[in-house]
């Protein structure tokens, strides 16, 4: 019927046209005979053959990947090769190469037509052969005989519906998906999170360490220009570790002192900061 | 079931987790029971009048006792929303006469703050920021004030 040979180095499928190209499945009771220039495959099969008719863009795919068999060819150059006209997002490419893999019994073991993660996708020449006609007749024949076959669109392909249904099923899990991540996305308070109109430094200097809150940077640095006399007192009087919360309320200083689980404050007006008492500091620190 | 739609139902999964766990965390109290502080606070024309606070909590209301000289105020916030100690709050109808009418407060500053308090559905974000583990300390956004309370109340006699 035919004879197989090995596509010869730099051979494109472009170029014979004429030829077939043999893809051994991985049951090797089973092979597709790939005719480029009939976008379509036929598949030999428990001595039957059907006639599947792959479409311009999934024959083109299958072309170049074939052309490029160990090599990885870019999603770039399949989208330029099988819609050269067309601008097609990710879906139609990731579906073409889905149906493809079903045609050729290739969706499970993924080792015929290989992915490369961000990188495009590969062909396995292990599976590849090159049948070329040794004479127009026998491509005739086989041609012929595949006419008589019974032509078996994509539709009736016995694997076709579990690819539509994978298709599908993937299609609804990746709405999920990208539902509940926006509902999630939504959900968050991210006004909260990002803690708008607040700081802190901290600060330790010998048994005092004090924490510096304020709507910004620059507040923070005015706050501990203006309470360092103060916190300088505090160390004075410190005794044993303490922890002071400095804050500016508008006008006001607010000085925090924490002590275990008991909490001491003065909240006084920034003009009369400097008169604050050693008895009012170390009753906020006792 | 290829390995995208597994990696699909896992992230859906994983998602769905993520949804549960930020419910319990939007419903989860910030406050839970009773905490004080006590103080002074200096006006600018050099009076100092005691204060104390007292805030309890439960579910999602937060209620806000504040003692100042001789006058006194309920406050009350109901939770809308919480997310990693960082909480929404809406102010309710206050309880007891005006602590504005005891004090004469010539310090705009600390009338505006009892003001908004005390209006109805007023907006309190609070940022909760460590310092000890005994302090519950928080940072009101639309306050610039810092509340840190502690589970220890401080002796009823309040001196300057």
């Amino acid at each position: 019927m035919q004879t197989v040979t090995e596509l010869k180095p730099g051979e494109s499928v472009a170029q014979v046209e004429a030829k077939s190209i043999v893809i051994r499945d991985i049951d090797i009771r089973r092979k597709s005979v790939f005719w480029p220039a009939q976008n379509m495959v036929v598949i030999h099969e428990h001595e039957t053959q059907r006639k599947i008719d792959l479409g311009y863009s999934s024959s083109r795919i299958l072309e170049i990947l074939i052309d490029r068999a160990d090599s990885i060819v870019s999603r770039d150059d399949i989208f330029a090769f099988a819609w050269p006209d067309r601008i097609v997002g990710q879906n139609s490419l990731s579906q073409a190469i889905s149906t493809i893999r079903v045609i050729l019994a290739d969706e499970e073991h993924r080792a015929v037509i290989q992915t490369i993660p961000r990188r495009g996708y590969q062909f396995n020449s292990r599976f590849l052969a090159c049948s070329a006609p040794t004479s127009s007749q026998v491509a005739d024949s086989e041609l012929a005989s595949v006419q008589q076959v019974a032509v078996a669109t994509l539709e009736s392909h016995p694997n076709l519906p579990r690819a539509i249904v994978h298709g599908l099923r993937t299609k609804a899990l990746f709405v999920v998906v990208a539902f509940l991540v926006l509902a999630l996305v939504g959900r968050i308070e991210w006004g909260l999170w990002v803690q708008p109109n607040f700081v802190k430094e901290k600060e330790v200097e010998g048994l005092l360490t004090s924490l510096y809150t304020g709507v910004d940077a620059a507040a923070i640095k005015n706050l501990r220009a203006s309470t360092g006399s103060v916190r300088q007192r505090m160390l004075d009087l410190l005794v044993a570790p303490g922890t002071v919360v400095f804050n500016t309320m508008h006008s006001f200083y607010e000085i925090v002192c924490i002590n275990g689980s008991r909490i001491e404050f003065v909240t006084v007006h920034k003009s009369k900061l400097q008169t604050l008492t050693d008895e009012q500091l170390g009753r906020c620190l006792k | 079931m290829s390995r995208v739609n597994i990696g699909l139902a896992l992230s859906a999964l994983l998602l769905l987790v993520l949804h549960f766990a930020l419910s319990l965390e939007a419903n989860k109290n910030i406050l839970e029971g009773a905490f004080f502080s006590s103080g002074s606070t200096i006006m600018s024309d050099g009076r100092a009048y005691p204060v104390f606070i007292r805030l309890q909590s439960h579910d999602n209301q937060v209620h806000y006792f504040e003692q100042i000289n001789e006058g006194s105020q309920k406050f009350s916030f109901l939770m809308v929303s919480s997310f990693l100690g960082i909480a929404n709050f809406l102010t309710n109808s206050i309880v007891g006469k005006d602590v504005l009418q005891d004090i004469p407060l010539r310090d705009r500053d600390i009338a505006f703050n009892y003001s908004y308090l005390s209006s109805f559905e007023s907006s309190l974000t609070f940022y909760k920021f460590n310092v000890t583990p005994e302090a519950s300390c928080f940072y009101i956004k639309e306050l610039g004030r810092v509340w840190c309370l502690g589970a220890e109340s401080s002796p009823d006699e309040m001196s300057l």
